[in-house]
């Protein structure tokens, strides 16, 4: 990479894209405010030193049409600049996907850990498909991270207490590097790593071969999410394959509509699941008792990942939430 | 010098560290202030010597993080917010107004041991073996997971903060009720307006970080869980305490300079800087609009994109401003009589790096375009443009102006005139390749970097280097001036104020009897234009 390559690879995404835009943008207006202070300053300084013979009969020292102009120059171009910066995240956050590859990422002092849909897990390298809209689900297990993509352009903190997301469609394959990019501790400059897009075969024979090392290796998997839903006990209340019981089903529930005692509602989706299994008393579902347990300190991150995972891929009969009788 | 001035009107220690003259409590704060801003500037180019190598291990990786936390500590807190007020507006605001002193002297003697010991007890946490938390604190890290010595230091920044509310409000008053007859607000020097726009924030913003960092110490010591998730806190909730004092306490470090740039502009330029009042109201407006923006430092934490949203936009208009005074302050050179003097010099380094500065901002306020940039090296390189090559230059200005006022003596000229250029390209040198590091994706706060930032990092050691040597020369030639520099007359530089009234250096009550104030001519300032 030579001095002159400024910004790091090609735009492989359409974030990048608008990303691109506003630098443009903000590098025109900069170029041509920054002309017309130093030529001006320049030229004035030179003309103005105190040994040429210039004509300096009365100065002027305020109109205020001319400060009106001071403040409307700025001002234009600040408002242009910030309609261009906001639109571009609008619309990125408009074509969140419903549909793609949904990935956790748990960052740890001074790892991150990756878990692919079918419970494939990645320490610091994370394997992706191109073209195809890819959803991280972030969380910490100890302080603030943040997820850096400098080549996507596109960056998110990764909290302790709630999952944060990014998402992005790569357009070619090849390998970007990613920091953490929020201080984390001793070895923050060293909690790094990369992703490696390929297409999409080739990442999906990848899975199938990593699933089917892991099987070989572990044939009895207790760390799935069916086995932890078996135990923490979750079946007493929600029913097998959680079909419900004296608490809410679970089947078939991500992206539907969750309606509270207090009358809020809300879309569930990975975040709800979380909050519920671990701070189950905030919201409780409208007609049900208040009785959930909280499993905060019991379960890791790595086991909400997983559990959250199996309850997303359960698909039950009826797609409204009732109280069984 | 004749024996009644400030000076030398007593000599034994009683009369120094038991002074009332705001004067002399001027270079109390002087003397504390070179010693924090060394060992800043010894951590900075330890940082410098390791980043030379991409896998250097010339510190431990929590060695290096020891080290950009101390600089941030101290560069921050204890030198830039209170550098120019303290020395500066201390040993001036008076003089400016025509008064015989400050309105609480005791109150001020009393902010210069409170500060002593709120750095005390700070640079006691560094010697005893290192604080990592970075100068903002970012909890859990900071309120959970480090075991060094954050309480201590936190506690040093604690107590510093009340000697910025009463240096404040001792401004504050003192502008109010202390100006003499004739000085109206209307003919209040620039400086003085900055200085006391600086007040509203010292007295406005500093109780937040007073009480966030309170905070942070109970939930450290009591794990009482408002800002740990553990125990049921919200780490956000800690950013948002912090910021609402930080993006504040950057204006702190700001407006007193462009106050400087202002008096010394009209100085050198022969003629009342452009848009007088103008300059005046947009240090009240940037004060004013300071306090709305400090989401901008958020925009990835995880804060809602509403938030992100205002912040933004607000962070754009709070831009305004200061593209006033940089428009006037070019108008300023328009039809004038200008002589590069060393100030001159530095002021004039001030407004293009702070120009180059501002503009990168514009990035930073972007909410698609901070994404890629925040907790990048560019965001490094934008606020040292500011700092440094905005506020720190200013410093020097001022210190080079003022300096035949404060002691009586002139420096070499051509000599400070070398210095300056040398100080405003090692700086150039030093940070204006971070914004390509940031641009390239390099995150900020590494120990460690991978080799295709090697090069660049190269520069900015070197830099570094001439920077330094930036710095040292005037502290050689300043010191040497005072033994065998040329004695000072009141007015050396032909400069208008009341304190070029006075003789250099002032007696010690200042002005024998209330000082005569006419308008100040809008140019041909000592000269027969």
């Amino acid at each position: 990479m030579n001095v002159l390559d400024i910004f790091p690879g090609k735009i492989n995404n359409a974030f990048a894209k608008a990303v691109a835009i506003n630098y443009v943008a903000i590098t025109a207006v900069s170029l041509l405010l920054l002309f017309i202070v130093i030529v001006t300053g320049v030229f004035f300084g030179i003309r103005y030193r105190s040994l040429s013979s210039a004509h300096r009969y009365k100065p002027p020292s305020m109109k205020v049409w001319i400060e009106v102009v001071f403040i409307a120059i700025p001002l234009f171009f600040g408002v242009i600049l910030f309609s261009f910066g906001a639109k571009a995240v609008v619309d990125h956050g408009r074509e969140y996907p419903k549909n793609g590859l949904t990935i956790f990422v748990i960052g740890k002092q001074w790892i991150w850990k990756f878990v692919h849909e079918n419970g494939v897990k990645e320490a610091g390298e994370l394997h992706l498909p191109s073209h195809t809209p890819i959803r991280l689900v972030m969380v910490s297990e100890d302080v603030i991270h943040s997820f850096g993509l400098p080549d996507f352009r596109l960056k998110q903190d990764v909290l302790p207490d709630r999952y944060t997301e990014l998402w992005f469609e790569p357009i070619s394959e090849g390998t970007f590097p990613l920091y953490c990019n929020q201080y984390c501790g001793s070895f923050h400059a060293r909690m790094g790593g990369q992703i490696k897009i390929t297409s999409k075969e080739e990442y999906e024979l990848w899975l199938a071969k990593e699933a089917f090392r892991n099987h070989l290796q572990q044939p009895e998997d207790t760390n799935n999410g069916e086995k932890i839903y078996e135990r923490y006990g979750c079946a007493s209340c929600h029913g097998a394959n959680g079909r419900g019981g004296i608490a809410p089903r679970l089947d078939n529930l991500l992206g539907k509509h969750v309606h509270f005692s207090n009358s809020d509602s809300l879309i569930a989706n990975e975040t709800y699941y979380r909050d519920s299994i671990l701070f189950p008393a905030r919201k409780v579902v409208f007609g049900f008792p208040d009785t959930m347990p909280s499993f905060q300190g019991r379960i890791s991150e790595e086991e909400l990942v997983a559990l959250i995972q199996y309850l997303t891929s359960l698909r039950g009969v009826s797609d409204v939430q009732k109280p069984l009788p | 010098m004749s024996k009644n001035r400030y000076l030398n009107s007593q000599q034994n220690i009683r009369s120094w560290f038991l002074t009332l003259d705001h004067k002399r409590v001027a270079l109390l704060y002087a003397a504390t202030l070179s010693i924090f801003f060394l060992v800043g500037a010894i951590a900075a180019a330890l940082m410098r010597w390791q980043l030379l190598r991409p896998n250097s291990n010339f510190l431990s990786a929590d060695r290096y993080n020891q080290m950009f936390s101390a600089h941030g500590i101290i560069m921050v807190f204890f030198f830039l917010i209170p550098a120019l007020p303290t020395v500066f507006g201390n040993f001036l605001l008076p003089l400016m107004i025509g008064a015989q002193d400050l309105a609480f002297p005791k109150l001020n003697l009393a902010s210069w041991y409170i500060f002593l010991l709120g750095g005390i007890l700070t640079l006691s946490a560094l010697t005893l073996g290192g604080v990592d938390s970075g100068w903002t604190f970012y909890t859990p890290l900071s309120s959970s997971y480090l075991n060094t010595h954050v309480t201590l230091a936190a506690t040093g920044v604690f107590v510093a903060g009340f000697s910025s509310v009463l240096t404040g409000l001792n401004f504050i008053v003192t502008t109010h009720r202390f100006r003499a007859p004739g000085m109206t607000w209307k003919r209040l020097p620039l400086f003085v307006w900055s200085l006391y726009a600086t007040s509203l924030i010292f007295v406005i913003a500093t109780p937040v970080l007073t009480i966030t960092l309170l905070l942070l110490v109970a939930e450290r010591v009591m794990h009482i869980g408002v800002f740990d998730p553990t125990f049921g806190g919200d780490p956000l909730l800690f950013q948002h305490f912090f910021w609402f004092y930080s993006h504040p306490a950057v204006y702190i470090m700001v407006l007193p300079p462009m106050g400087v740039v202002s008096e010394v502009m009209a100085c050198f330029c022969r003629r009342k800087v452009f848009g007088h009042t103008f300059i005046a109201a947009s240090s009240l407006a940037i004060a004013g609009f300071g306090f709305l923006v400090w989401g901008h430092h958020m925009f990835v934490s995880g804060q809602s994109f509403t938030a992100s949203l205002i912040f933004s936009l607000a962070s754009y208009l709070v831009a305004v401003p200061s593209g006033v005074k940089v428009f006037n302050w070019v108008g300023t050179l328009y039809k004038a009589k200008i002589e590069y003097s060393a100030s001159m010099i530095y002021i004039l380094g001030f407004i293009g790096l702070f120009v180059v500065g501002g503009l990168t901002g514009l990035y930073l306020a972007n909410l698609a375009t901070d994404i890629h940039l925040h907790d990048t090296y560019f965001i490094v390189a934008h606020f040292h443009f500011i700092m440094v090559g905005g506020s720190v230059l200013a410093l020097y200005g001022a210190i080079h102006f003022w300096w035949p006022k404060f002691t009586g003596r002139v420096y070499p000229e051509t000599l400070a005139r070398v210095s300056a250029l040398t100080m405003i390209s090692g700086f150039f040198l030093t940070f204006f390749p971070m914004f390509i590091m940031g641009l390239r994706g390099l995150p900020r706060r590494y120990f460690n970097y991978p080799e295709q930032f090697h090069t660049l990092n190269v520069l900015s050691s070197a830099g570094a280097g001439v920077l330094g040597i930036g710095y040292l020369l005037p502290l050689m030639y300043l010191l040497w001036s005072l033994k065998y520099g040329e004695v000072a007359s009141s007015n050396p530089w032909n400069a208008q104020g009341l304190e070029w009234q006075l003789p250099s250096p002032p007696s010690q009550r200042n002005f024998e009897r209330p000082p005569h104030i006419e308008e100040v001519p809008d140019h041909g300032f000592g000269t027969d234009l």
